[in-house]
Parts: structure tokens; sequence; C-alpha cells
């Protein structure tokens, strides 16, 4: 059953269409890799999907209901946000600012519980950071800060996750690390959407890949089907080759696609790119 | 670690409670007579009563009242805002106040409807909080926010000076630019009651938006996605900052850099922590204003230093350094 559902999502901003008719379903236990380059309208459609853009077409169901009906707390407690780029503005210590996760549970009179903080101990071990724990937060590397804001969405305990671009600044070892975490997630029942770049980690842990291109999806499939040379020549550009098979398959990108890649055509045949 | 925040502060909150309690001691005792404290339970006209109960009592708690709501302002703002720079007076919030307040003494207002002199305060704080969020909210820059600032706490600041102008006599003048240093000073337990329950509304307000600012640590999106309805949380943050610090602006004057002061020197204590800061600023503020009031009553000047002249002594050069501390780490 889907637990997440958008369709015909349009945004326009100052005269420019960043989203046209995108649309994702999410289903129970799934992770989905969200690809495509950069501009393609990924964290648009991303935030969107937690409302915190307001479409000017289309909408978004979470559980069957219309997001945009369901109040903040309501949201918090069903989708789990990291943002890009998220910033921490005060020197607080990594443990506080992945409690943090815990304020959709939590009331004014209310501190940290201890059901709190066994969710709290759990998830610094899931994204390895036990040993940061009581640093401030601003002193951490851009790998270890993602991790502790990663931390904090996991803190949510939300049946969805969506998770813009976690494993960008990280060595190949929290990379790994971080994707095997969202795929136990979804295999323990929890669904998952993470913005990725690397197309060899997107198809290896991805149950279902969509990709983006110009504010359109234009292919949503099983994570083989929808990475193919062909595809990754017109809409990133590039020439790539891919090797290997069933979960071992690698995307190994060669260079710039020969000849260049021809516009993005668009299915109703205007060239937008 | 666990349990209710106020728990993991208790030795912290305990400690500055007592400090503002020995304030509040000292200051009832200080004076140009020696009065007892026994003064302020003794009954009838004695000379010890009324000095206590009528001159000493509404001082002191009309400090306690003011540094306390301006220390919580401050610490609310500074959440909101993820700024360590911001405070009613230095957005101009004060200024802004003060402006509502002249706007009432001017015109005569006051002797039509006591009620005036506070809600022009809170009315004109409201309207310069409003529009700094308008110029500057979104973006947690010190730059926008300190310009955006200077600019409200100019024109309310020209307007003022407006008033000045064209006031019918120097007397008036005076009147009106006195009362802007800011004091204490001969002020009546019905200006206390009449501000006190504007102030608790507003620190209700406040203090109920600190999980709000906790979360937004994390920036807009995350607090969003935590569940906070950040139009709602700015709307309670704006009207709880100017029910809280106008009436004080409005009995006192302007009485600067409190609640720049008192949120940075607490913030250590209580782990940086947004929601933590705000109880223990309350205290704070209190005990930094008594402690200030105690100052210009002892500092031997021909006549009496103003409270806000004090409080700006100290607090601008305060100021000058958080901004080179805040460049530097945001350099």
């Amino acid at each position: 059953m889907s637990v997440l559902d958008a369709n015909g999502l349009t945004v326009i901003r100052s005269g420019t269409s960043i989203l046209r008719e995108a649309g994702l379903s999410l289903a129970d236990g799934e992770i989905v890799g969200l690809i495509g380059p950069n501009g393609a309208g990924k964290t648009t459609l991303l935030r969107c999907l937690v409302n915190l853009i307001n479409p000017d077409r289309g909408g978004v169901r979470v559980n069957g209901r219309p997001v945009a009906t369901l109040s903040r707390p309501e949201i918090a407690r069903e989708v789990a946000y990291l943002a890009q780029n998220a910033g921490v503005h005060w020197p607080m210590s990594v443990e506080r600012i992945v409690g943090l996760g815990r304020l959709p549970y939590s009331s004014t009179f209310r501190g940290l519980g201890r059901r709190d903080w066994t969710v709290i101990e759990r998830v610094l071990e899931e994204t390895d950071i036990v040993h940061l724990r009581d640093r401030q937060a601003p002193t951490l590397s851009g790998g270890e800060r993602i991790r502790m804001l990663l931390a904090s969405a996991l803190a949510v305990e939300a049946p969805i996750l969506l998770a813009d671009e976690p494993i960008s600044g990280l060595d190949p070892g929290h990379q790994l690390q971080i994707m095997q975490l969202l795929r136990d997630l979804a295999r323990r029942g929890r669904s998952v959407v993470v913005v990725l770049h690397d197309l060899t980690l997107a198809l290896r842990y991805c149950d279902r890949i969509v990709l983006m291109a110009d504010g359109r999806v234009v292919a949503d499939d099983q994570a083989a089907g929808v990475l193919t040379e062909e595809r990754l020549a017109r809409v990133y550009g590039i020439e790539a080759q891919i090797h290997g098979d069933g979960g071992n398959r690698i995307v190994v990108p060669i260079g710039p696609a020969q000849p260049p890649a021809r516009p993005f055509e668009t299915p109703t045949g205007k060239r937008s790119a | 670690m666990s349990g209710p925040p106020l728990l993991a502060d208790l030795p912290l909150l305990a400690g500055l409670a007592v400090l503002v309690a020995v304030l509040a001691g000292a200051s009832l005792m200080i004076g140009e007579v020696a009065v007892p404290m026994s003064g302020l339970f003794a009954d009838g006209n004695s000379t010890a009563a009324i000095i206590m109960q009528e001159i000493r009592l509404p001082r002191v708690l009309l400090a306690l009242a003011i540094g306390g709501t301006l220390g919580l302002a401050g610490a609310a703002l500074q959440g909101l805002l993820r700024n360590p720079l911001a405070e009613p007076g230095i957005i101009g919030a004060s200024s802004s106040a003060a402006l509502g307040a002249v706007i009432v003494l001017y015109f005569g207002l006051f002797n039509l409807f006591p009620l005036a002199l506070p809600l022009a305060a809170i009315a004109g704080a409201v309207i310069a909080i409003a529009l700094l969020f308008a110029l500057a909210g979104r973006d947690p820059s010190v730059l926008t926010l300190i310009l955006a600032g200077i600019a409200l706490s100019s024109l309310a600041g020209a307007l003022i000076s407006l008033a000045i102008n064209l006031s019918p006599d120097a007397l008036s003048a005076s009147e009106i630019v006195f009362w802007l240093l800011g004091s204490l000073k001969d002020r009546s337990m019905d200006q206390f009651f009449l501000s006190l329950p504007f102030m608790a509304a507003g620190a209700l307000l406040l203090l109920t938006t600190g999980r709000a600012l906790d979360a937004l640590t994390l920036g807009e999106d995350m607090a969003s996605t935590l569940g906070f309805d950040l139009k709602r949380v700015r709307v309670q943050l704006i009207a709880g900052t100017a029910l809280a610090v106008g009436p004080g602006v409005a009995v006192a004057g302007v009485v600067g850099f409190v609640g720049l002061v008192v949120p940075h020197l607490l913030r250590p204590f209580v782990g940086h922590e947004p929601r933590r800061l705000l109880l223990a600023s309350t205290f704070g503020g209190a005990a930094l204003l008594l402690a200030a009031d105690i100052g210009v009553r002892l500092i031997p000047t021909n006549v009496e230093m103003k409270l806000g002249v004090l409080t700006a002594l100290v607090g601008a050069p305060f100021f000058l350094f958080l901004i080179f501390k805040v460049r530097r780490s945001m350099a």
C-alpha cells in the first residue's frame, strides 16, 4: 500500500517552472532513490512532499490524507525530513541536537524522557557518532555534521523518511554505512526517499529509482531499468558505462556525451533545456 | 539528563533566585535615609512605612518585572532570529515603544485614560518588531538585523525628537527627555500594577515558545518539519515581546542592553539550548536590573545617574565586543 502519493505537482516561481507535473508514490518498506542533474527539481519535490512548499497545481497525500489538510505536528509524526545543507545555529552538544528529533513527542513542560533517550542512544550508534555526543555541533566536520543531522531525522521515528543528499560529503566508508542503514530501515518497514548523486550507490541500495530532469520525472522504475547508458547521456549529458550485474552494477562516467547531448525532449515534444 | 527541562537547571535557577532575593533586599535597604526592613510590613503613616512601601518597594518590584521581561525578551528574540545580537533595544522595539508612550504624553491622552500609556508603548513595539521581521526575519545574518534595527531606532528617534522640538514649553520637553533616559526613581505601586498583567501575559507567550526555538536551531525548514507552525510562532513571539517590553518602557523609559548581556552570559550554563535559556534569562535579567538600579544610587554623582544611562554605558561596549566575537565566528 502506498504511504505517500504525489500527483501532478507543478511549482512556478517568478515565471519559471521548477516542477512540471511531477509525481511520486512511495510504498511501505520501500527505499526510493531520487536522482537527476543539479536544478532538476529534486529538492523542490521533496519540499512539496512535506508541505514546505505549496504546489501551484497537484497534491500530496500522506496515508491517503491530503498533506495540506494536516497540521504541522501531524505531518511531523508521519514524515521526517533531512534538509540539504541544514545548519546548526547554536553550539549545542551533538546529543542535544539529535534529541531535537524527539520534539514532535515533547511538550512545553516535559523534556526528554527515558524512551526518548533510548531512541537517541540507538540513532547515535546507527550513525556512528557516539564518540562525538558531547562535542559542540558547530565544531564537527562536514561529514560528521550530516551524520548528526541524519541522526536527528532518524530520532523522529516517523514511518516516512525524506533525506536530501545525506551522503554528499561523506567518505566512502560512511557513504556505504549510511546507505546500508537507510536500506535496513526500509527492510524494517519504513519508507525512504533519498536524494543521491552517486549512481552506483543508487543502483545498489535502492528498490526503485526516480530520475528527474528539468522539473519532470522522466523515469520511475526498478533501479536497473532506469539507469541505462542512453538515458545517462540524454539527462546528464555524459557518456557512462554500466558494468556488472545484479547488486554489483557500477556506473562509470567516462566523459561528456558524444555527440553533445541534445536538449532534453519533453513528452509534449517541446524543447525545454 | 532526563525528566522535565526545569529539573536540569534547578541549581542554576535556584542560584539566580537567591541572587535576585539578595539584590532585592539590598535595593530595599539603600537610600538617603536608613530605614529598617520592618517598615515594609508596618502599618499606617510612619515615615518608615511610607518610604518602604511607597518609594522603595515599587522600585524593587519594577526592577524585577522590567529586568525579567527584558532578559526573557532578549533570549526569545535571539532564538527566533538565531542571532546573538538581537535585543529589544538594538532592534528598535524599545525606542518604538517609547515613541508610542511619547505620543500619549504629548497629546495628554494619559490624563484621560491611564492605560493609554502602556497600550501605546505595546503598539509601538508591535509595529517595530513586525517591521523588523519583514526586513530581516528570514535571514539570520548579523548585518541585515543590525541595519534594520538602526533604521527603526532612527525613525522612532526622529519622531521623538520632533515631539520634543514641537513641545510647547521647555518643561515638558525636558520631562520627555529625562523620562527617555530611563529610571525607576519615584515610580508608584499603581504603575507596577497597571503594567504587571501585560508583562505577565507577554512573558507567558514567550516562555511557551521554547520548543519551537529549540527546533529553530536547525533552521526554518527543519523546525517546520519537526512540527512547528512558524507563522504562529512568529506572531506569538512578536506579540509576546511587545507585551513584555512595552509596558516597561512606558513606566521606566528606555533601558537598553539587558536583553543582550544576560542571555549571552547565561547561555554556556544551559548548554546553549534556547528553551532552557528563557527562564534563566528571566531570572538573570531581574538580577542585572536590580544590580544596575543599586549601582545608580551608589555611584557618587551630583544628580542620581539614570538607569538607562548606566546600562548603556556598560552594555554598548559589551555589544561591540559581541560584534567582534560573532564576526570572527561567522567569517
